[in-house]
């Protein structure tokens, strides 16, 4: 397989350009107090990709809205280039989000189905208030970079698309404003394995091209992995790993990243089925097991993790882990680091930055 | 199961399912489609066979052909013969006789597969009272002990649950129960797994296996995801545009593939190996219209080997070994490395 890595432009992961800090998004549904994401925090840094992955229900679409503010967190912070967004102005907001683009899983429902193509794309330069003559033009050069001939497609509209050409018009339409944050959120889960790759290419050139920084959310950790600098693997609200993403994916330690790498299908007819020890479903958010909230599925789970809520510490291989028994490193954190170990995770991440250029540059 | 580089499913003499020909010719205000051509492929008792390709490749019109669930307007010939009776062309009465038994389906999305204003246990039971007269309390007792079998957690209350008050997985277990209420000898699982997480992917997927070796049923799993069929499955068939266009045991296809099609498909799967930020393997562009098939391989406007032959003539099925079928004009070679020349990263968009 040829790698065209030298083309990629190389993430400078050292200034962070996305920060978000102990992000708690509650919502309010029928039966109570829905707790989608609790305490999550991570620091995306410039022309840098993060990966959230884990199962529906996870809380890894609520971080994506809850980054964007749609709706705002309840509690928690997000600095977007060193400005917070939570604590802004309504018209402060408005500007401040066109820094800040997103593309979701279903692209045909994203795009308004009697709207022309040509017009979807325009449509965040005729908020901002673009000359018509430049809208028009960068609408062109828009499609043309997401590979789809502007008088051919311009003024068809979206149900005459299929969904690869349909997630091309989503990408052109966020990145027309040229925003610094690219949120995709399951971007190729509804599309064919061919059309994936075509698209997972597109985002990739396009990351390079404007030094996007892009928070990549994924339930299938083979998709997550080609593109990601940092991976967090998210379980009920909770990161239960997050560091480089080779690490992840080669040295996991938590036994949920653990699981969902053995639940990959691998498209090799010789390699075992792995027995993966993890059982049953994901537990409904509204009411967490108590400690560990993965315990409950967990194939390694002892008493200590029905009373006691692990820490996210980092261990010997450089990730940072929330599990009283990680699967490898050390296994009992000091009491000290114990007790403060979510008030260091930006700092970890910051730490762990100079590793990462490097893998880009590979 | 992985061990199916033998002549996988060839013995004549234990065919469950066998396809030959079948061709579904609908008629549309665009002309005369065949979303299903010429199909031919045969399936043992015990056998698993995977079924991959793209969307509109014809796979599930493939498995509704099967089962003559093909829209009014739609034209089925060939011969589907299930444990020695051709159900092409038989009246209806005795076509849902012999279906309705004998073969079980499972689809891609339970939440639209199952009536969300019934309870389980009757959609489950449904297809055992009505094809073999058993009665409702018996029905119950085998529902529930069916929703055992698959896996559902505390099926007596279940039993009596809608649809909405399941999670994903369950809801698919729940349409394998239903699919295995009448005691099939052939299961369809057509996409039954797409719209799951891969956590729970995987545990249907041994879920659909461990229950086939234990009644030793066919399974014919239709799939978009080679890493799905690839260590599940006897033989893979490989659809294309309506028609087969490799056949093989498992593990021959991923080892020796010929056809051009094939390749590329196995090529663009993003992989745990892969480098973090490395470019894909993509196949150009998307299928073809079945109204505007193009001259020759259908395949050969996105296949980076096409030569003018590929266009001028239709390739046919040639079998390279026992159980082995490809149609290519300029097939694959494998001496090791195995396919180190091909270099087309995503170069190219439609």
């Amino acid at each position: 397989m040829t790698t065209r890595s030298e083309a990629v432009g190389v993430p400078d992961t050292a200034t962070a350009l996305l920060e978000v800090d102990h992000l708690v998004q509650r919502y309010t549904v029928p039966g109570g107090l829905l707790e989608a994401v609790s305490d999550v925090s991570f620091t995306i840094g410039r022309g840098a990709t993060l990966g959230l992955v884990g199962e529906s229900g996870s809380g890894k679409s609520s971080v994506g809205r809850a980054v964007i503010q749609l709706p705002p967190p309840t509690l928690g912070s997000v600095r977007f280039d060193g400005r917070d967004l939570t604590t802004m102005r309504r018209e402060e907001l408005r500007l401040a989000r066109g820094g800040i683009q997103m593309i979701f899983q279903d692209p045909i429902s994203a795009l308004n189905p009697r709207r022309r193509i040509r017009d979807v794309v325009a449509e965040g330069p005729t908020i901002l208030g673009w000359p018509k003559d430049k809208t028009a033009r960068r609408v062109n050069e828009m499609l043309n970079l997401v590979g789809l001939d502007p008088d051919n497609f311009g003024d068809r509209r979206p149900h005459e698309l299929s969904g690869g050409q349909c997630q091309r018009v989503a990408i052109a339409r966020a990145l027309i404003v040229e925003p610094k944050v690219l949120i995709c959120d399951e971007p190729v889960a509804s599309l064919d394995v061919s059309v994936q790759g075509q698209i997972l290419n597109l985002l990739e050139d396009m990351r390079a091209r404007y030094g996007l920084s892009m928070l990549f959310i994924s339930h299938d950790l083979s998709v997550v992995h080609v593109v990601s600098d940092q991976i967090g693997v998210m379980y009920l609200g909770k990161l239960v790993e997050y560091g480089d993403a080779q690490v992840i994916t080669a040295k996991s330690a938590h036994p949920y990243t653990r699981g969902l790498l053995e639940s990959v299908p691998v498209p090799d007819p010789r390699a075992p089925l792995p027995d993966t020890k993890l059982i049953g479903e994901i537990p409904s958010p509204m009411s967490p097991p108590s400690g560990c909230r993965f315990r409950t599925r967990c194939g390694y789970a002892q008493e200590r993790c029905a009373t006691e809520v692990p820490r996210l510490r980092a261990i010997d291989t450089g990730q940072l882990v929330a599990c009283h028994f990680p699967l490898h490193g050390d296994v009992a954190p000091p009491p000290d680091q114990a007790a403060t170990g979510q008030a260091t995770t930006g700092q970890t991440n910051t730490a762990q930055a100079p590793t990462v250029p490097a893998q880009g540059g590979k | 199961m992985t061990a199916a580089a033998g002549p996988g499913g060839t013995s004549a003499s234990a065919d469950l399912l066998s396809v030959t020909g079948l061709t579904c010719e609908l008629q549309t205000p665009a002309g005369t489609v065949r979303p299903v051509e010429d199909v031919s492929f045969v399936l043992g008792h015990g056998k698993t066979l995977g079924l991959v390709g793209e969307s509109g490749a014809g796979k599930s019109m493939l498995a509704r052909a099967l089962l003559g669930l093909v829209p009014r307007n739609a034209k089925l010939s060939g011969e589907v013969i299930l444990n020695g009776t051709n159900i092409v062309g038989l009246p209806a009465k005795e076509h849902r006789k012999v279906l309705g038994a004998g073969i079980g389906l499972v689809f891609q999305d339970p939440m639209t597969s199952l009536n969300p204003v019934v309870p389980i246990g009757r959609q489950i039971t449904e297809g055992m009272r009505f094809h073999k007269g058993i009665k409702r309390r018996e029905a119950r007792e085998r529902g529930i002990d069916l929703l055992q079998q698959v896996g559902v957690s505390d099926p007596v209350k279940r039993f009596d649950q809608y649809p909405h008050q399941l999670s994903g997985g369950m809801r698919q277990r729940v349409t394998i129960a239903a699919a295995l209420a009448c005691d099939p000898r052939v299961l369809i699982a057509d996409e039954a797994t797409t719209a799951l997480d891969v956590t729970v992917q995987k545990q249907i997927l041994d879920l659909l296996q461990s229950i086939q070796q234990d009644r030793e049923m066919g399974l014919l799993i239709i799939t978009h995801d080679l890493g799905v069929v690839a260590g599940r499955t006897d033989d893979i068939a490989v659809m294309y545009a309506g028609q087969i266009v490799e056949k093989a045991p498992t593990t021959v296809l991923f080892d020796t593939h010929r056809n051009r099609y094939t390749a590329a498909l196995l090529r663009s799967m993003p992989r745990l190996e892969h480098e973090p930020h490395q470019k894909l393997a993509t196949i150009p562009g998307a299928p073809p219209p079945l109204n505007a098939l193009p001259d020759g391989c259908r395949f050969a406007p996105r296949c980076d080997f096409a030569e003018p032959e590929c266009t001028a003539t239709a390739p046919e099925l040639v079998e390279e070994t026992p159980g082995h079928q490809y149609r290519c004009v300029r097939p694959a070679e494998h001496a090791a490395p195995r396919e180190a020349a091909y270099v087309s990263v995503s170069g190219r968009r439609q």
